[in-house]
């Protein structure tokens, strides 16, 4: 189990690495790495079928 | 806080029915959890920890894409959040902590986990052994203990949190005593009150 940041005052999203989503660069960025991962994920299920 | 000002009200019944329907295994914690327990103080919004399989994030992700759920990002408004290109699927919340969301039933706010006084992860499934299962309007959902809230609520130490407590505390008190002389005076009432109150024992 990973563990999450408690909390914070202005209740912004908290990624699991610590990183803040509190403002439009930040959630940009974020985007793009996860679209990374979901293409690592479809190569990683065409490979395994 | 950042609670976009644009965006729908909290609609605690709706959220938790579609939360329900879509198989998302959930604990309800925080001020929403607090008012199931008995506490007077409102709630804007909607906490709840989740189980962190895959599964049952995708499951999760489906309940946000049917309340079509939008990040709350500090500086942008609602309208503005809508306009990301976010994709809400389990691949996109297998990375988040902790998720804040408006929703079309209010603002709605996902954790992996809850801290204990000292800060302290609790998992998915040590929440849910302590948890009391409610009767919602066509739906159970599970609920977090007083303890686990308090706990949470200290750690936190938010001003919300701190006025929150003095009350919480007031509760799990009220609760300990009531149980304490049911079960001394006969146990089988003790166990037709918390049916009264629709807690599965």
């Amino acid at each position: 189990m990973r563990s999450a940041e408690p909390p914070t005052e202005d209740d912004v999203t908290v990624l699991l690495d610590g990183r803040r989503l509190d403002s439009r660069e930040s959630v940009e960025a974020w985007l793009q790495e996860v679209e990374a991962i979901r293409v690592l994920e479809a190569a990683t299920r065409d490979a395994t079928h | 806080m950042t609670l976009p000002t644009s965006g729908p009200p909290l609609d605690l019944n709706r959220l938790l029915e579609v939360l329900t329907r879509n198989d998302v295994d959930f604990v309800v914690v925080g001020g929403s959890a607090a008012g199931f327990l008995g506490a007077s103080r409102l709630t804007e919004d909607a906490d709840c920890v989740v189980r962190r399989e895959r599964a049952n994030l995708e499951r999760l992700a489906s309940a946000l894409r049917e309340l079509h759920a939008r990040l709350r990002v500090a500086r942008m408004t609602d309208e503005e959040a809508k306009a990301l290109p976010v994709k809400v699927d389990g691949t996109m919340l297998e990375t988040t902590g902790n998720s804040t969301w408006t929703t079309d039933a209010g603002p709605f706010n996902v954790s992996a986990d809850l801290k204990d006084f000292e800060g302290r992860s609790v998992p998915f499934e040590e929440l849910l052994s302590r948890s009391i299962a409610v009767h919602g309007d066509g739906f159970v959902v599970h609920v977090a203990s007083a303890d686990d809230i308090i706990a949470a609520k200290t750690f936190a130490n938010r001003d919300k949190d701190r006025e929150a407590l003095p009350e919480l505390i007031d509760i799990r008190e009220r609760e300990r005593s009531l149980r304490t002389e049911q079960s001394q005076l006969d146990p089988e009432a003790e166990i037709n009150r918390n049916r009264d109150f629709g807690i599965e024992m």
